[in-house]
């Protein structure tokens, strides 16, 4: 049995923890408020960028751009799992990157190789102790705001796709469906796949393009590839932070029960020795009756 | 009286969405006026201003790189930067524009992406510059 004072030590030092949790449950369910924000404001672009891309591949065959071609016989795919930097976030890393070891078993058949350049610390951590062919160090390139780490991404895959022996590029990320769901998502990036626009209503086929229809493709679409890498981004962010959110969440209540477990253990303890003491008192006076 | 609905799309926000009678675009090959039963168009852009005459008077924008589609009696306007005139701070945008040329004339840049990009900047923020300049012209 713990002495009364081991308790209230560890009473004492579950309560600080509480503070902590408590305190990063708080921020982190003000940072996704702006988070879920910044998701929503993002989807018009993304959504505008499709229609024009369908309006475009409708008057012309996108089939013929770069971007399109899908290697005869794939052999190195790189693969981008999105993590965050920090941990402390429930499942939001390890869901992750089970995705991406399943998809290296999965997939391994299909490609001769099979690079990883993940993004975030957590990821850079994983590939390094699981030995993993490590591509380009994309987490280096990251920029403070998303939108400039979209743009630089875009260009050094599109770029790594082109002119390198990669044949596909996929990324794995987190997409956010609330503060206590998170799907993972693997999207294949590059090739482009001329079906992905195909669901478009009735666009005119008469359009008229400036500058001219290959130039106007070849500028819309790594605009869309930026495009659809931020939006990854900043889904991922909010994923994150409702992850954090939830995971602080439960260690506070967590702390709560145990602090009313140890409390209670805590009381009993006293009055034993209380107890006891008024026995050794009673039993002496009764002695000294004798 | 016929109108065209008017939409700047950033990959941040919605900069602007509302009925427009005409709209002037900073078209990559010229600058280009809108107005309602154009033809489907879809075209590159080039920093400049978007001007829309709208119900309430004439908005300006300063739009950066990007793109148009014009398709029946929608205006949608794709671009990475969006400005109204009364979100520009002028002396700002000057000393910005000053440190781009100053960085691209002494061509203090490690890679030939980092010149583009400054370059791009430059005349992003030439874009806001003018609008602002505009503006304050109009008022005086």
């Amino acid at each position: 049995m713990p002495s009364l004072k081991d308790i209230r030590n560890r009473v004492r030092s579950v309560k600080n923890t509480q503070k902590i949790t408590k305190a990063m449950k708080l921020v982190a369910a003000a940072k996704l408020r702006r988070a879920t924000d910044a998701v929503v404001q993002s989807r018009p672009y993304a959504r505008v960028m499709r229609q024009m891309l369908a309006s475009v591949s409708h008057a012309t065959d996108p089939s013929t751009n770069p971007l399109f071609a899908a290697a005869d016989a794939p052999r190195t795919c790189l693969l981008v799992p999105v993590t965050s930097d920090r941990g402390l976030c429930g499942g939001f890393n390890a869901t992750i990157l089970r995705q991406t070891t399943a998809f290296l078993t999965d997939q391994a058949a299909g490609y001769e190789r099979i690079v990883v350049s993940p993004l975030g610390r957590k990821g850079t951590g994983f590939a390094r102790r699981t030995q993993l062919k490590l591509g380009r160090d994309l987490d280096a390139l990251r920029l403070a705001r998303h939108a400039d780490t979209a743009a630089v991404l875009a260009r050094q895959l599109v770029d790594d796709f082109l002119n390198t022996d990669v044949d596909a590029v996929f990324l794995v990320y987190n997409q956010f469906v609330s503060a206590l769901t998170q799907n993972v998502v693997t999207l294949q990036l590059l090739p482009l796949s001329a079906s992905s626009f195909d669901e478009v209503e009735d666009a005119p086929s008469d359009f008229i393009f400036e500058p001219g229809q290959q130039e106007l493709l070849e500028a819309l679409l790594p605009k869309y590839i930026e495009s659809q890498i931020l939006a990854a981004l900043l889904e991922s962010e909010a994923s994150e932070l409702g992850a954090r959110m939830t995971a602080m969440d439960n260690a506070t209540k967590n702390a709560s029960d145990l602090i009313e477990r140890l409390t209670l253990q805590m009381n009993r303890a006293r009055q034993a020795m209380i107890t006891t003491e008024l026995m050794e008192i009673t039993s002496g006076a009764e002695a000294l009756k004798g | 009286m016929a109108t065209l609905s008017l939409q700047i799309v950033t990959p941040t926000e919605t900069a602007f969405a509302d009925t427009t009678t005409s709209v002037t675009l900073p078209g990559t090959v010229g600058e280009l006026g809108i107005l309602p039963g154009h033809l489907p168009l879809m075209t590159t852009l080039k920093p400049g201003t978007v001007r829309a005459a709208t119900a309430h008077g004439e908005r300006s924008f300063a739009v950066g790189f990007g793109f148009a589609e014009v398709s029946g009696d929608t205006v949608r306007v794709l671009v990475d930067a969006c400005h109204g005139a009364d979100s520009i701070d002028a002396a700002h945008a000057k000393a910005a524009l000053a440190e781009l040329e100053r960085q691209i004339s002494t061509s203090e840049f490690k890679t030939r992406e980092e010149l583009d990009e400054a370059t791009r900047e430059a005349a992003r923020t030439r874009a806001r510059l003018a609008l602002v300049e505009r503006a304050t012209k109009t008022q005086h």
